[in-house]
């Protein structure tokens, strides 16, 4: 008996305990990451340009070509008859007009839809309007969600699947998360044109309340502004699982639906794309309320007009993506990364070419490469390295082991050429030697020492300042 | 208020004791090796007439190609015919020794089996190529066990083989590794092998 009992021990140990005990190891090792701390010698090419944009894709982009489309049609039907704006603007004013007729839009939305829906009718009541409190509590939570650069690159691949472009999973699953709430690109581009030619959630995006999570709602806050999403949104609680959510209008309708089908960070990341290839083409605010002017006075000047500003900002405007910090940011994010560098002066000139040649006007745009480092003391030292191993800028990451083994640290005498004396050029041995003096006193001064002992014994920012 | 009479007190503390961990920028040496056709680098620190202490995990195994260079006392490399090569490596402690043959340093570690309190305030020197000149860190003794030592001095890429000094200079570690809170990318200091743990290597 006592034996059967000490196996029935060691099978429970075996099944039960010791599992659990691996399992609970292995979350812990789970939550900490070990980083060997290698360091990488070879450079890596960066890239910049300098001089105009001359950039004509634009007029191949399906948004661009969408939107000329619907100013020629505009500006056509204003010359010849009643235009969609103005259909438009009556469908709007109607809507107010319900809406004051009722106390206020909320009260209005909130009547049309326990009328027309009984999905809108529950035992907590109406739908509320949001606060300002409510948004506060909810956005500071939000801290942690900036969208990072594999969240650009999706929405990216997201935005291009929505138009039709490549072929992608992930944009195949946001599309028909899209379609499911009527937000398919023929609903938005019918929504665009004629109220009447769109989905049964655009005409009428307060009879369909979307299932959102308060940090959803809270997104929108952070990229359109808190007093947005006061204005365009009502909600409830039914279940205290998700809100029920419903949109005042189509606009507000179409980005909970884009928060909802492509996530958080990844519909912020698509709201500032859209923010910047907007700024990007139309010349900021200003620009388009003038446009916006001259095209209700005369609507073909409009026309023109948005069409030469294009010109200007797509093609004649400059760009300096080696000097100018926004430009590089919004050209890619090699050359923002080479801007970086350049900065702080660890990128050495390897070529220049033309990067953009009009046949009348010649060379309209700059190229630089250069060979970039981590540390301005191994750019120096890459430099001289070259010099003495007599190797081109052809290539970044052509100094090999075996190089090394080789090379001398004599400096150069006059008259001495490196790589038939086998010596350090002897600028470049000057220059290295002030930056490891310069870098190693740096690490070494009594400022950045105290701010050492700051960091390792953890002492929030707050106190670093007070302590200042 | 601890912290602040350790933030005036530790400063002057620290600049009487500048030029002696500066001097020790000296022990420092830069290995190159090579992995996927990019070159990269890590620290070494000089000890005995000859020899280098270095970690292994910038070593894929005993006959990697290698090279050794020391831009602050440049001949102290000879270009001698026995080429560099690693005397004890292990992993598990990721701590190499090589030997460096007709070399005869001036320069070299004096260990140092001290035991540390919390208070204690331990260097991190790096490597100096990749580090800016042998920059050198400032951090506090954490904990340690029988071979590895926990502490918040800052290191970073480059860093790995190089030193971990006491108040007076004297190695007590070789800085391995940066142990980082997967969930917050939170830094929870470093860890080293201890010197300790050479002798054994060495056996």
């Amino acid at each position: 008996m006592s034996i059967y009992f000490k196996k029935l021990i060691s099978l429970f140990l075996i099944v039960i305990i010791i599992p659990t005990q691996i399992f609970a190891k292995n979350n812990i090792s789970h939550e900490i990451e070990i980083e060997n701390t290698l360091h990488i010698f070879s450079g890596w090419e960066g890239k910049c340009v300098s001089g105009k944009k001359w950039d004509s894709s634009y007029m191949s982009d399906p948004m661009t070509i969408m939107s000329y489309a619907m100013m020629a049609y505009n500006s056509y039907t204003q010359v010849n008859g009643t235009s969609l704006a103005d259909e438009y603007g009556a469908w709007s004013e109607g809507v107010s007009e319900g809406a004051a007729a009722s106390g206020s839009t909320g009260q209005a939305m909130t009547n049309a839809s326990s009328s027309s829906s009984s999905a809108f009718s529950n035992s907590n009541g109406d739908f509320l309007g949001i606060t300002k409190m409510d948004i506060f509590i909810v956005r500071t939570a939000m801290v942690l969600a900036a969208p990072e650069e594999s969240d650009y690159d999706l929405a990216d691949r997201l935005m291009k699947g929505y138009l039709g472009q490549g072929d992608d999973t992930a944009a195949q699953a946001y599309n028909t998360c899209m379609a499911s709430i009527g937000l398919s690109f023929p609903n938005m581009l019918g929504w665009s044109m004629d109220e009447n030619s769109t989905s049964e959630n655009l005409k009428a995006p307060y009879e369909h309340p979307l299932r959102m999570t308060t940090e959803q709602l809270a997104s929108i806050a952070t990229v359109f502004g808190e007093d947005y999403v006061i204005e365009n949104y009502m909600y409830n609680t039914e279940d205290n699982i998700l809100l029920n959510v419903i949109a005042l209008n189509g606009h507000s309708y179409i980005k909970a639906g884009e928060v909802i089908c492509a996530g958080i960070k990844v519909s912020k990341a698509m709201a500032h794309k859209n923010s910047k290839s907007n700024s990007a083409s139309g010349g900021g605010k200003g620009m388009a309320i003038a446009m916006m002017a001259v095209s209700m006075i005369c609507p073909v000047c409009g026309f023109v007009l948005k069409v030469v500003m294009d010109l200007y900002s797509n093609m004649l405007a400059s760009i300096n993506t080696c000097d100018n910090e926004q430009d590089a940011m919004e050209h890619s994010m090699l050359h923002y990364k080479t801007h970086k560098f350049l900065s702080h002066d660890q990128c050495h000139l390897a070529d220049t070419y033309c990067d953009k040649e009009s046949s009348w006007l010649g060379c309209v745009r700059k190229g630089y490469d250069y060979c970039c480092y981590d540390q301005v003391t191994t750019k120096i030292f890459a430099e001289g390295l070259k010099a003495q191993l007599n190797k081109n800028w052809d290539s970044c990451v052509d100094i090999t082991v075996n190089d090394l083994k080789d090379i001398s640290f004599r400096s150069c005498r006059e008259g001495e050429i490196a790589h038939i004396n086998k010596c350090f050029p002897m600028g470049k041995y000057d220059e290295f030697q002030k930056a490891l003096f310069k870098q190693a006193t740096k690490g070494i001064s009594i400022e950045g020492l105290t701010e050492q002992v700051i960091n390792s014994m953890a002492i929030d920012t707050d106190h670093k300042k007070k302590e200042k | 208020m601890k912290r602040i009479i350790l933030l005036l007190i530790v400063p002057i503390l620290l600049l009487s004791n500048n030029k002696i961990i500066m001097e020790k920028r000296k022990t420092i040496v830069t290995i190159f090796t090579e992995e996927a056709g990019k070159t990269k680098l890590v620290a070494g620190v000089k000890f005995g007439t000859n020899k280098l202490i270095t970690c292994a995990h910038s070593f894929l195994n005993k006959h990697d190609n290698f090279a050794i260079i020391d831009t602050l006392v440049p001949d102290s490399i000879p270009k001698s015919i026995d080429k560099p090569k690693i005397l004890a490596i292990n992993y598990k402690k990721d701590i190499a020794i090589i030997l460096v043959p007709g070399a005869n340093w001036k320069n070299s570690s004096k260990l140092s089996k001290l035991k540390f309190t919390k208070d204690d305030l331990i260097y991190a020197i790096g490597s100096p190529i990749g580090k800016q000149g042998g920059l050198i860190t400032v951090g506090k003794f954490i904990k340690e066990n029988s071979w590895r030592l926990h502490s918040d001095v800052l290191i970073d890429h480059g860093n790995s083989g190089g030193a971990i000094l006491d108040k007076n200079g004297d190695l007590i570690a070789i800085s391995n590794k940066t142990i980082i809170l997967k969930a917050t990318r939170e830094n929870l200091g470093t860890y080293a092998t201890k010197i300790s743990s050479i002798y054994k290597v060495m056996e």
